[in-house]
Order: structure tokens, then C-alpha cells, then sequence
């Protein structure tokens, strides 16, 4: 798992132009609902000496003095405005994931002579029906099981109300949202690796993508997990960085302010390196264990694996 | 009965004479005028939840009529089923507590017989009342007619036995495994109010059902009170300690008593951890405080010298790390609610942390008794800095002065108890922990009472009066019994300064201790201490629905065009032409001001206008008008102008918009929209990458 990983980060660092276009798409993307919402925060702010102290942080008071005469709800269709570009980037999530791949998949026959865009679009338009269909199929067997392990948990959980060992009734409270949260982790690495396998081998049918990364993810449970878990894990960190900046640090001044602006969009295209990297070491993972059914391949750029029973030479 | 009258007309002359004589020493009354008398034994069957219970209970009539009746509250029976008027208007419109009852632990009370001196039985004439609502199933009101009047001024005594069934745990009262908490348990006599005691025109009973969103209202006196149950359990109740026997079948018989309280509850769980510390007024106060305090009030040194009280702390095993934060805010409440508004009159306070499964028990007062309520995820940094303990044990401390001292009716008027609470409670956490941080203090997040509060506030709520029956809010019962007062009194302390507001509590709280007020009582106190008829200020804060918001709506600079034209002058008409050197410092700015008033809540503002390198000038106004318009032509332009710059409305709705600036501003606005740009642009990158 450790070489995959490594593995990732540097074929990330090759790439940067990948990461490049996951934080541009990004960053357009959520500027649909970040423009309504500056307009809405100008008109309400700019005149209102008040609201200076959102420069020192985060005012309740001040958020809801702002929505106080606001019949029409302001704060709630920002919210669903911004739910409309988050939905189209699932959707979108079939086209990014597909291109990435292809773009780091390796090639047998020695360098991809084709430009990287070409190679990212190609692999984008290639695999986006198939990638859509194993978006919304594994994301209703997730829902599905969730969904039962829920009602099992509020069967337990019933007796735990009771309890009088107050630490019971706490892992009662704690329960649902762990077993939600383990749920995603399974449910985003097995997305991932029948991604990688539609790719390998060229395939149509998000069923037997899944067919194969099910069992895959369960022979290999530490590895491929922690492959996605880990940098999953570092995306969260610099995500949870870059959300305390504004609430938590003041900034009077516009070089302040700008200089936060940059420091946020530098975290998140850290995370779309990360990301990069994450796709580059399943990539390697699963290569190494056969994904495409055919010999073990590396991606571009890396030494050929060593034939079966040898040593490999990438430590 | 005769003997009864003689002899309860001579205590009655007595109790006044000494309280005449106490007043005239001390502007606190020593004691309260002692209605009631209750000797009560009880023992508890832990296996079937159920009391057995002998009480006799003596009357005294305080009206100048005969009494022919008397009312009881019976409030276990608000849980023995689901049509009681307390179980219909929480499954309707959701009470302060749980919705539901849990494991059919239904409970109820009955009164098995109820016997007069001379023997005679009145329980069978016992009919359930239902003034309130008219539900015929609740039964949580019980009248008993006499066979004889009760002369004014004389005494009846009744022994009456009663067996209950607790409920599991609900709104206050019940059992959660092997925890008890034990209040509303045994029948209580209602409030006879005579005429003249809070605007009654006629003497008559008070007493109303239990209802989902209303505490409680009783009279003072004496109580007394023997449980016996099993020998394991450490209990706790209202009152002194006076005595504990022990018995041969494993049980244990704890004797309480108090003077002047109006209700009596207990505890028990043999989980309890008890601590036992004190309040010393010696060390515990410094001289300054008492100094300061003095002053503040305007009282004698001797006057605000508070007494020690003796703290007792049950505190279950799991919660023990918290133990000092329970000991430290209770005594931080003594100090100050006692400098405040008079000293703490009884010698114990039992505080008490319920056990996990008896949340429903927590943040509950009664006489000298109060439950607490905390997790063990708060016994550590950093959650150590949710001050849940804190604000709940000084808030239901808190009550024994507006509840249990100032025995207001929670039924009627809620906001003198809950509301006087929600203020006092503030005033005494922020003077102890910080303004800025007496609600929380934990990394990253500070909050405090003021912000808690006025988040609380908006104008789109259902518009309802402060001062309604704590049962007719269709919603917003908490809004406007706690916050809402709170906000309010906040407004009068920085309308009337602090000083004077300090003086008006403390003078009602000593005009009123050991008696029942209604608001027009308050009123009545706050205008004669500060001096000033405040009855516009509570017309409509209290007894009104308007909404209080001013805002500057527009400000605007302008240049004034120099003068042109044919003029006439003293040589007849001469034509004048704008100077070209109009730029050159002559030019006049027109600034342009318009302040609305955007409620209907009329309050008397000063705006403050700053001009470019000018100090800060204020105008007033007094607010009447629908909108007010300043306009100034001067060699200085406008650069903002406020309304209330003080902040003396704290009640104000709205304060962002109390303050317009000429030239916009938008640090604020571009620093908050790119965060939202950074929170969707991680939404869509977990989503679609």
C-alpha cells in the first residue's frame, strides 16, 4: 500500500496539469453559487458598519440580523443554488474520474503520444455512460445498506435509551453516524476501483465492474481501502484547514483578505493533487494484482513489474 | 372548629406583629406569612414505584372572608394516562419536557381518605376540577367542600392518606431505575389569594392544572416530612436534616424539615456521591464585593451581609470530575443573587446531578432543592468549556429567589419567575466567567448571554404577549417567558442605568419576598425608585406585541449647487454665476438622513451623525413618527450615521441595521462570499472528484 502511495504522489507531481483541471473545473463550478451569494452579502453588508465584524469571524448574530427581514428566504435558495452545482458534479464526477484514469492508466506500448488533454477527454467522453451507471448503482446499494444497518442500529439503540451506564447510551448516539461513515469509506473505494477496471479492460457493464471490485476490495481490505481511506483522510485535514481560516483568523486589510483567498484555493488544489495521486496508486495496486484480467502493468512512466515469483525492483 | 378560630386568630395577630416587628429592622422580611403546615410519612416501594403516605395539613384562611372549600393539586395524575390536559397539550404543541411516555410507566396519585379533626371523611365529596380547559379527564384538580367554613383569620386541619405510583421518569418527577426524584407527589392545598393580592377584586382560590408549559404556585409554611425506604439509597430533600432512623426490615426513615418554603421534594439514588461543602459569606465574599454591592444597591453594609449556607452536592459517580464546577457556580449564584437582591434565608441547599437515565429530572427547582444535569463528554477540555453545568445551576439556583422567595404565579405571570431568572441568571454568569464567554469557552468559540439571547429574537415570530397564561402560547412559550424577559429587562437596566436598575430589583425583591406580586407590582416598583413612569415601557414590552426596530434606512451626500441667476439686491437685480472655485473648499454638502422606525414599539433614540473630520454629534428623537429625515448642508460630508448608538435597545430586533456609512464597504462581504466559494468548491470536490 505504501509503494502504491508513493507511487501516486508522484505520478501527481508528473501530472500537475491534472490536478490543475480538478481544481479549475472546481472552482468554476462553485462559482455559480458563490457569485448570488456575494451579491446577496454585498447588498446586506457593504453599507452596514456592523457587519465589519465578520472581518474578526463568524457573528451569529450578525448572519441572522441579515436574514431578519428576508421573507423570501434568501439563505435557504443559496443553499439550494449551491446543491445545484455539487449535484452536477456527481454527474460530472463520471466524466473527471474517467479522464484521470485514462490519463494515468499505463500504456504497454511505451509513451502515450497523444496530448494530455486529448488523452483526459478521450477517457472522459469513453467511459462516462458506464461511469454514471456505476455512480448511481453503487450509490443505491450504499443508500440500500445504510438504510438497513439504520434500522438495525434503532432497534439496538432502543434498549440503549434506558441505560444507566451513560457511556452505552453515548455509543448509542454514536453508533449511527460511525456505521455511516464506514459505509462511505467502503462505498467510495469500491466506486473507485470499478472505475479502474472499466478503464483496464475497456468494458461497458457497470455490473461486472462491480462484480469484480466487490470481491477485489474484499481480498484485499487494508491495501485497497487504506489506499483511499488515507489520502481521503489528508483531503479532509486540508479541508477542515482551510474552513477554520475565515471564521478563525481576522483580516482587516484587502491583502489580508486576498492573501486568505489564495491560501483556501492552494489547499484545494493540494487536494486535487492528492486526488490525482489517490487514482495513481490504485491505479498501481490493482495493476500489480491484475485489474485489466491480463499481466500486471504499472503506470506510464514507472519500471515494468518483475515478472511473477521475482522481486520487484520498486520499493 | 370554634377552638380551632380563637386560637389560629392569636397566632395569625402574633405572625403579623413579628413580622411588623422584623420589617421595621430589616427591609428583608424574616419570614413568610406560613398559610400551610404539613407533616407527612412516607415510605417508598422501590419494587412497585409506588408512596404510601400520611400527611395533615393545617390552613389558615388569610382572606377577611369564610372559605367553604378547598382546592388541591394532585399533579401525579397529569401522567396517568394520555388525556390528562398535561399529556394532550405536550403531544399537541410539545411542553419543556419529553413527549411521550416511555415503557408505560404511567403514574398516579388517590387520595384515600381525608379526615377533618372530628373524624368526619370529606374525600368522598372530593369532585376533580377542570377550570382551565374543561377536560373531564384530567384530574390533576380536586375541590373538597367543607361541612364548615373557614373563618377568616382561623385554621382547618385535615389528615389526609394518599397512595402514588411514579411515574417513570417525566417532567420533573418520577424514577429512572434505582434514581428517584420525588416532586408533586403528595396533595398540596392551592393559593387562597384575598382580595387585593395581585389585582384580585374578590378573595377566591387560584389553582389552575397541570399543564405542559406552566410550573407551579403554592403558599408558604411549614414543612415536615419522614421517608422511610430501603437502607441503601442516600437521600436528599428540601430542607434541614433532622433526623434518620434505622430499621430492622433494611429500611431507614429520613426526617426534613423547612420553615417558609411553598413545596417540598426529594431524591434518592444509592449511586449518590455526597459532598458536603459550605458557603462563607466571610471568605467566599471579599469586602470589596460587599462594598460595591452596597453602594450599587443603595443599602447598608449590615443590609446586604449575607449568612453561611451549608451545600450539599449528590452527584453521581460518572459525573464526579464536575463536582467542583457544580460547587464553584452555586456558590458564584449564593453571592450573587444574595448582594443583589437579598440574602439566601435558609441554611441548606441540596443540589443534585441526575443519573443518566433521569434527564427528564434535571433543570428542576424546589424550595432549598435544585437538579442539575450534565454528560461525562463535559468532563474534560475541551468541552469542559460547554458551560452546561454552570448555567444550569445558577439558573435553577437562581429560581429559589423569583420562585421560591418571590413566590410569583407561574401559571399566570411565567416571566416574573422565568424571566426575572433568565436575567438575573445572565447578570450573575457574566459577572463570573466573562460577558464574552459565560455560555461557552472552548477553543475557537466564545459565546455569551447578551449573543445567546438576542439570537433568540427576530421579528417574523408569532407576535404574543410576555404576560399571557403559560398555557395559551400557541408557540414560543420559552421565546417569551425567558428570552424575551430577559432582552426586556436588559433594555430597562440601560434605559435607567445600572445603578438604578440595581435598586429596582433589589426593592422589589425585599417589597416582595415571602409573597405573591403580579407584574403591575414590578411596574409599580420601577417607576417609584427610578423615578420615572415607565408604564409606556411596559405597555408595550410586556403587555404589547409590537416589535422594536429602528434603522437608518438612507444617508446620502450631496453637493449643494452654488447659487445662480438674477438675485434681487439692494441695488436692484444682479445676475450672480457659479463660482468656478467651487472645488476649492467652499462647496457645501448636503447630507441627507433618514431614520425609520420599522416596528411598532415607540422608544425615545439618540442618532449619531459623523461628518468628515468631525467628532461624532448626537441629535434625539423621540421616535414616534413612522420615519424621521435629517438634513444637513455643511462644509463636511456625512460618513455614517446610527440609531441607539448605545445599544440601550437591546430588545431592538435588528442591530445590524442600526448603522448606515456613506460609502460602501465590501471587506466584509468579498472575505465571506470566497469562504463560500471554498465551502462549495470542497462539497463538489468530495462529490464529483
Amino acid at each position: 500500500m505504501l509503494r502504491s502511495l508513493t507511487t501516486g504522489a508522484r505520478t501527481a507531481l508528473r501530472e500537475p496539469w491534472l490536478a490543475a483541471l480538478l481544481w479549475a473545473w472546481s472552482a468554476a463550478l462553485a462559482l455559480a453559487a458563490a457569485l448570488p451569494a456575494g451579491v446577496w452579502l454585498s447588498r446586506g453588508l457593504a453599507f452596514r458598519p456592523r457587519g465589519d465584524v465578520l472581518l474578526d469571524g463568524f457573528s451569529w448574530n450578525v448572519f441572522k440580523e441579515l436574514t431578519h427581514y428576508d421573507a423570501s428566504s434568501v439563505v435557504a435558495l443559496l443553499g439550494w443554488a449551491a446543491l445545484g452545482p455539487i449535484a452536477l458534479s456527481a454527474v460530472a464526477g463520471a466524466l473527471v474520474n474517467g479522464g484521470t484514469i485514462e490519463a494515468i492508466w499505463p500504456r504497454q506500448q511505451g509513451p502515450d503520444p497523444r496530448p494530455r488533454l486529448h488523452r483526459f477527454f478521450r477517457g472522459a467522453g469513453r467511459f462516462f455512460l458506464v461511469n454514471l451507471r456505476l455512480l448511481v448503482l453503487s450509490g443505491l446499494a450504499a443508500l440500500i445498506l445504510v438504510l438497513t444497518l439504520q434500522a438495525a442500529i434503532s432497534v439496538l439503540s432502543r434498549g440503549l435509551d434506558d441505560t444507566q451506564v451513560e457511556l452505552l447510551g453515548w455509543a448509542g448516539l454514536l453508533l449511527s453516524p460511525v456505521v455511516t461513515g464506514c459505509v462511505a469509506i467502503l462505498w467510495g473505494t469500491v466506486l473507485d476501483f470499478a472505475r479502474l477496471r472499466v478503464v483496464a479492460t475497456d468494458g461497458r457493464s457497470a455490473v461486472a465492474a462491480l462484480r469484480w471490485a466487490l470481491p477485489f476490495v474484499a481480498r484485499h481490505p487494508a491495501g485497497t481501502v487504506g489506499i483511499w481511506a488515507v489520502p481521503s483522510l489528508l483531503r479532509l485535514g486540508l479541508a477542515l484547514a482551510g474552513a477554520m481560516l475565515v471564521p478563525y483568523v481576522p483580516a482587516h486589510g484587502w491583502g489580508v483578505i486576498l492573501a486568505t483567498v489564495v491560501t483556501q484555493q492552494l489547499l484545494v488544489l493540494i487536494g486535487a493533487f492528492v486526488r490525482v495521486g489517490t487514482v495513481a496508486a490504485e491505479v498501481r495496486y490493482a495493476s500489480e494484482r491484475g485489474v485489466a484480467g491480463t499481466a500486471p502493468s504499472v503506470p506510464a512512466g514507472e519500471p515494468e513489474p518483475p515478472p511473477d515469483g521475482a522481486e520487484s525492483p520498486v520499493s | 372548629m370554634k377552638a380551632h378560630r380563637v386560637r389560629s386568630g392569636a397566632l395569625a395577630l402574633a405572625a403579623v406583629l413579628a413580622m411588623a416587628v422584623t420589617a421595621a429592622a430589616d427591609p428583608l422580611p424574616g419570614r413568610s406569612p406560613r398559610i400551610v403546615d404539613y407533616r407527612i410519612d412516607v415510605s417508598l416501594d422501590t419494587g412497585e414505584k409506588t408512596l404510601q403516605g400520611q400527611q395533615h395539613v393545617t390552613w389558615r384562611n388569610p382572606s377577611a372572608e369564610p372559605v367553604a372549600d378547598l382546592w388541591f393539586h394532585l399533579y401525579l395524575n397529569a401522567f396517568s394516562n394520555s388525556e390528562s390536559t398535561f399529556m394532550r397539550e405536550t403531544r399537541q404543541s410539545g411542553g419543556v419536557r419529553a413527549s411521550a411516555m416511555s415503557d408505560q410507566g404511567w403514574g398516579r396519585i388517590d387520595v384515600t381518605s381525608m379526615r377533618l379533626a372530628d373524624g368526619t371523611d370529606i374525600a368522598p365529596a372530593m369532585t376533580f376540577e377542570a377550570p382551565d380547559d374543561g377536560n373531564r379527564e384530567d384530574r390533576t384538580l380536586a375541590r373538597v367542600p367543607l361541612p364548615v367554613a373557614v373563618a377568616p383569620g382561623g385554621t382547618i386541619a385535615l389528615d389526609i392518606t394518599f397512595t402514588a405510583r411514579l411515574p417513570r421518569v417525566m417532567a420533573r418527577t418520577g424514577y429512572a431505575g434505582d434514581f428517584y426524584f420525588v416532586g408533586q407527589w403528595f396533595p398540596k392545598l392551592a393559593v387562597y389569594e384575598p382580595a387585593g393580592v395581585r389585582g384580585r377584586g374578590a378573595g377566591g382560590w387560584n389553582a389552575h392544572q397541570f399543564h405542559a408549559t406552566s410550573e407551579f404556585y403554592a403558599d408558604f409554611g411549614r414543612y415536615d416530612v419522614s421517608i422511610r425506604l430501603p437502607s441503601r439509597f442516600i437521600v436528599g430533600a428540601t430542607g434541614r436534616r433532622t433526623g434518620v432512623t434505622t430499621h430492622e426490615d433494611g429500611t431507614t426513615t429520613h426526617t426534613f424539615a423547612q420553615d417558609d418554603v411553598h413545596d417540598f421534594a426529594w431524591t434518592a439514588d444509592p449511586r449518590f456521591i455526597e459532598q458536603v461543602h459550605t458557603f462563607s459569606a466571610s471568605r467566599d465574599v471579599t469586602p470589596e464585593e460587599y462594598a460595591g454591592t452596597a453602594r450599587l444597591v443603595g443599602r447598608s453594609l449590615d443590609e446586604v451581609k449575607l449568612t453561611d449556607v451549608e451545600i450539599r452536592l449528590l452527584v453521581q459517580p460518572i459525573h464526579l470530575p464536575q463536582a467542583s464546577r457544580y460547587i464553584e457556580s452555586v456558590k458564584a449564584a449564593i453571592k450573587w443573587f444574595g448582594l443583589w437582591y437579598g440574602r439566601y434565608p435558609y441554611a441548606t441547599l441540596t443540589v443534585v446531578d441526575p443519573a443518566p437515565e433521569g434527564g427528564e429530572a434535571g433543570g428542576m427547582e424546589y424550595p432549598t432543592i435544585i437538579t442539575g444535569g450534565t454528560s461525562f463528554v463535559l468532563n474534560r477540555w475541551p468541552l469542559a468549556g460547554l458551560r452546561v453545568v454552570e448555567q444550569v445551576t445558577v439558573h435553577e439556583f437562581g429560581h429559589q429567589f423569583w420562585y421560591g422567595l418571590v413566590a410569583s404565579n407561574e401559571f399566570e405571570e411565567a416571566w416574573l419567575d422565568e424571566g426575572f431568572n433568565s436575567f438575573s441568571t445572565a447578570e450573575a454568569l457574566d459577572r463570573t466567567y466573562g460577558a464574552d464567554r459565560s455560555v461557552v469557552d472552548i477553543p475557537g468559540m466564545r459565546l455569551g448571554t447578551l449573543t445567546l439571547a438576542r439570537m433568540q429574537n427576530a421579528p417574523r415570530l408569532l407576535p404574543q404577549r410576555v404576560r399571557q397564561l403559560a398555557w395559551s402560547y400557541p408557540e414560543g412559550y420559552g421565546f417569551h417567558t425567558y428570552t424575551k424577559p430577559e432582552l426586556l429587562l436588559r433594555t430597562l437596566q440601560r434605559l435607567l442605568g445600572e445603578e438604578t436598575m440595581a435598586r429596582v430589583m433589589r426593592t422589589y425583591h425585599e417589597r416582595w419576598r415571602f409573597r405573591h406580586p403580579s407584574s403591575d407590582d414590578f411596574y409599580a416598583v420601577a417607576s417609584e425608585v427610578s423615578g420615572r413612569d415607565l408604564t409606556w415601557f411596559f405597555r408595550q414590552a410586556v403587555e404589547g406585541i409590537e416589535v422594536l426596530d429602528y434603522e437608518v434606512s438612507r444617508v446620502s451626500v450631496r453637493r449643494v449647487p452654488a447659487r445662480e441667476g438674477w438675485f434681487e439686491g439692494p441695488e436692484g437685480a444682479a445676475l450672480e454665476k457659479a463660482s468656478e472655485d467651487d472645488a476649492a473648499g467652499t462647496t457645501t454638502w448636503r447630507s441627507t438622513i433618514v431614520v425609520r422606525r420599522r416596528g411598532g414599539f415607540v422608544f425615545p433614540v439618540q442618532i449619531a451623525l459623523k461628518f468628515e473630520g468631525m467628532p461624532e454629534e448626537r441629535v434625539s428623537w423621540d421616535g414616534r413618527d413612522p420615519f424621521t429625515q435629517l438634513v444637513f448642508d455643511r462644509s463636511e460630508r456625512l460618513e455614517w450615521a446610527e440609531v441607539d448608538p448605545d445599544r440601550t435597545m437591546v430588545l431592538d430586533v435588528d442591530w445590524l441595521n442600526n448603522a448606515r456609512r456613506v460609502t460602501p464597504d465590501t471587506r466584509a462581504a468579498a472575505r465571506w462570499t470566497s469562504h463560500w466559494w471554498f465551502l462549495v468548491q470542497q462539497a463538489i470536490a468530495a462529490i464529483g472528484w
